[in-house]
C-alpha cells in the first residue's frame, strides 16, 4: 500500500510538494508552497493550479519520451527566412527533379571515377613493384627480413589458430556426421574443409592481422617522416627498396603458412575426433589420405598465393599512399590507412576466395 | 664565363587554387653557396623540392650542367629539415644505405667510406647508435654525413638551422662552408637566418610572392634599396639597438 501511495504521489508530483523519504513514509500528498523541510516542485510564491494536467516523468531522471506527449507543444513561429520565401513562386517540379537527378548522377559518377582511379593506381603500383625486381639492390636481404616479419613472427599465431580450428572442426564434424551414421568420414570432412577453404582464408586473415597491419603502419610512418622522400633524393627506388621484398616474401610465406595450417588443423581434428571422442585413428588418417587429391592441394596453394599477393600489396599500397588521404594527416592518416589496409585486405580475401572457388570447382 | 651548375627559368608551381611559385628564375654558380631567403610560406621549400625532383613543377625549366631533363639525383644531395633519417637503421647503416643501393662497391670499401664520413663529422663513436639515441645536432650531422658519403656535386639544405640556437646555427653555416671546401660541392641553403647567411653565403636570393625579388652577393644585398630586402637586413640591427627595458621599480 505504501508503495502504491508513493507511486501515486510520484505521478502527481508536478503540482504538489511532499515530504522526502528521509522523513518516513507519508500517506498523503501535501499541496502547498511554503512548507519548511519539503521538496518544492512548485516554485514558492506561485499559486497551484488545481486543474493543471498531470505530467508523469516531468521530474523523473528517466525520460521515456524525447518530447512529453502530455505537454502541449509550443506553436512553431515561422522564422524571418520562411516568411520571406513563402510568397515566392515555387520552382517548376520538372526543374527540381532535373536538379536532383543531376546531383545524384554527379555523385555516383564522381565516386565511380574515384574507385576506378584508385584501382588503376593500385594496379600500377603492383606492376611497378614487381618490375623493380630488375634493378633493386640487396633484394635477398630485404626478402629475408620480410620473411621474418610475415612468416616467422606469424608462425605461433597460425599454429594456435589452426589447432583450435581443427579441434572445433573435429567436434562439430563428428556430431553432424554421427547423425547420418557416418562419423567415420570425419577425416575426409576435416582435411577437405581445411585444404580447400579454411586454411587459405584463415591463414591469410591471421597474417593480415599480424603482419599486414604492421606493414601498413610502418610504410605510412616512412611516408610521414619523409623517409620515402629521402630515398627518392638518394636515387633509390622506394618501391624496389620497401615494397618489392615484401611482395616476394609473400609469395613464399603464404603457401608455407597455409600448408602448416592444414597440417596442424588436421592434427587438431584427430585430437578431438580420435583422442576425445573415441574414433579409430586408423580410419581417420586413411580417410585423410584418400580424400585429399592433387587438385585440392593445388587449389589450396593457388588461393594462398593469390591471397598473399593481394593482401600484402593492399597493405603496402595503403601505407605508401597514406599522405593522399583526404581529411586526415600525420598519425591519424597512418591509423586510418592501417585500419583500411586490414579491412580491405580481409574483404578482398573473401571476394577473391569466391572468384577462385567458382572458377576451380 | 663558366656555365652555371644549375639554372632555373620561369618555374611555376600551384597547389589547387594557391599559386606558390610564379616564375622563379635562379642561377647557381658552380662551387658557390647560394642562400635562399624569404618569409615563412614564401615557397622556399617548394622550390627546393622542385629542384630535388620531389615535386613536379607545372611549367618552367631546370638545367643541370646546361642540360634539361637529365636525372641529376645521383649527383644531388638533399638535407631535410627534419633530417629524415631511417629510424630503424643504425647511424652506420643510415650512411651506408645510399652506397649499398646506388653503387657497386664492395662491403669493405663501403665500410671504409662510411667510417671516414662519420669520422669527418665526429660521429665515429656513435656508429651503432640509432638516430633516436642521438642529440638534435648529432642527427643533423649524421644526415649531412649520409648526404656527403656519395660525394654529390650539389647539396640542397632545407632550413638546416631550424629550431637551433644562434650559436648552433652559426656552427651549422661554418660547417657547410668547411665541408664545401673539403668535399667541393655546390650548396643551395634555404634559411631564415640573415646574419649567418650573409657571412657564409657567396650569393643570396630573396623569394617573395613566388618570385625572386633579389639575387646578388651579400654586399649587394646589404646595399640594396629594395624595401623587402631592407626589412630583412634591418631586422637584426633593430634588435641590437633595443635598449634594456626598465621595469616599474627601475630595475633592468
Amino acid at each position: 500500500m505504501v508503495q502504491r501511495a508513493f507511486l501515486l504521489r510520484w505521478l502527481i508530483r508536478g503540482t504538489t510538494s511532499h515530504r522526502t523519504l528521509r522523513d518516513g513514509s507519508v500517506n498523503d500528498s501535501v499541496p502547498g508552497n511554503e512548507l519548511p523541510g519539503y521538496d518544492h516542485s512548485v516554485p514558492t510564491g506561485r499559486a497551484v493550479r488545481l486543474n493543471a494536467p498531470i505530467r508523469p516523468f516531468a521530474h523523473s531522471p528517466i525520460r521515456p519520451f524525447a518530447v512529453s506527449p502530455f505537454r502541449p507543444r509550443p506553436r512553431r513561429t515561422p522564422n524571418a527566412e520562411r516568411k520571406s520565401t513563402r510568397h515566392l513562386p515555387l520552382a517548376p517540379p520538372e526543374a527540381n527533379e532535373d536538379a536532383v537527378i543531376t546531383h545524384l548522377l554527379r555523385t555516383v559518377g564522381r565516386r565511380s571515377l574515384a574507385v576506378v582511379a584508385g584501382l588503376g593506381d593500385f594496379a600500377e603500383f603492383v606492376v611497378r613493384a614487381f618490375a623493380a625486381v630488375s634493378h633493386a639492390r640487396q633484394l635477398r636481404r630485404g626478402v629475408a627480413r620480410a620473411i621474418h616479419q610475415q612468416g616467422v613472427r606469424c608462425l605461433l599465431v597460425i599454429t594456435v589458430v589452426s589447432l583450435f580450428s581443427g579441434l572445433v572442426l573435429g567436434l562439430q564434424g563428428y556430431y553432424v556426421l554421427a547423425r547420418f551414421g557416418s562419423a567415420g568420414l570425419l577425416g575426409t570432412f576435416v582435411s577437405l574443409t581445411l585444404t580447400r577453404e579454411l586454411a587459405p582464408v584463415l591463414a591469410t586473415l591471421m597474417i593480415v592481422g599480424q603482419a599486414g597491419s604492421a606493414i601498413a603502419a610502418e610504410i605510412g610512418i616512412y611516408r610521414y617522416s619523409e623517409q620515402i622522400d629521402a630515398l627518392t633524393t638518394m636515387a633509390i627506388d622506394p618501391l624496389g627498396y620497401l615494397i618489392t621484398p615484401r611482395l616476394l616474401a609473400a609469395l613464399l610465406v603464404f603457401p608455407i603458412l597455409t600448408t602448416a595450417f592444414v597440417l596442424v588443423g588436421t592434427f587438431g581434428g584427430y585430437l578431438s575426433g580420435c583422442c576425445l571422442l573415441g574414433l579409430d585413428s586408423g580410419v581417420y588418417w586413411s580417410n585423410v589420405h584418400s580424400a585429399v587429391r592433387f587438385v585440392d592441394v593445388r587449389e589450396c596453394l593457388l588461393k594462398a598465393l593469390v591471397f598473399g599477393i593481394i593482401t600484402i600489396a593492399i597493405c603496402c599500397h595503403s601505407g605508401f599512399t597514406a599522405h593522399r588521404r583526404t581529411g586526415a594527416s600525420g598519425s591519424r592518416a597512418v591509423s586510418i590507412s592501417t585500419t583500411r589496409a586490414v579491412v580491405f585486405s580481409s574483404i578482398a580475401t573473401l571476394a577473391a576466395d569466391y572468384v577462385i572457388t567458382s572458377f576451380l570447382v | 664565363m663558366i656555365a652555371p651548375l644549375l639554372s632555373v627559368t620561369g618555374l611555376h608551381k600551384q597547389f589547387e587554387q594557391h599559386a606558390v611559385l610564379c616564375g622563379v628564375d635562379l642561377v647557381v654558380p658552380r662551387g658557390s653557396i647560394v642562400c635562399l631567403l624569404g618569409r615563412s610560406g614564401a615557397g622556399k621549400s617548394v622550390l627546393l623540392k622542385c629542384l630535388a625532383g620531389l615535386l613536379k613543377p607545372d611549367s618552367g625549366e631546370i638545367r643541370f650542367e646546361g642540360q634539361t631533363g637529365k636525372d641529376f639525383r645521383k649527383q644531388c644531395g638533399y638535407l631535410f629539415q627534419a633530417n629524415a633519417l631511417f629510424d630503424s637503421l643504425t647511424a652506420f647503416e643510415n650512411v651506408a644505405l645510399p652506397l649499398e643501393q646506388t653503387t657497386r662497391l664492395r662491403v669493405s670499401e663501403i665500410k671504409e667510406a662510411v667510417m671516414s664520413a662519420l669520422q669527418n663529422l665526429g660521429l665515429e663513436k656513435f656508429a651503432n647508435y640509432f638516430p633516436a639515441q642521438l642529440s638534435g645536432g648529432m642527427q643533423k650531422r649524421l644526415a649531412l654525413a649520409r648526404v656527403l658519403v656519395t660525394r654529390p656535386a650539389m647539396v640542397l639544405f632545407d632550413e638546416p638551422t631550424a629550431g637551433l640556437d644562434p650559436l648552433a646555427s652559426d656552427a651549422v653555416f661554418s660547417m657547410i662552408k668547411e665541408y664545401r671546401e673539403q668535399f667541393d660541392f655546390t650548396a643551395v641553403v634555404v634559411t631564415h637566418d640573415v646574419g649567418p647567411a650573409l657571412a657564409a653565403g657567396d650569393r643570396l636570393a630573396l623569394l617573395e610572392n613566388g618570385r625572386i625579388q633579389f639575387a646578388g652577393t651579400p654586399a649587394e644585398f646589404v646595399a640594396s634599396d629594395d624595401s623587402v630586402v631592407r626589412s630583412f637586413v634591418n631586422r637584426d640591427r633593430e634588435w641590437i639597438r633595443i635598449e634594456p627595458r626598465m621595469d616599474t621599480n627601475g630595475r633592468e
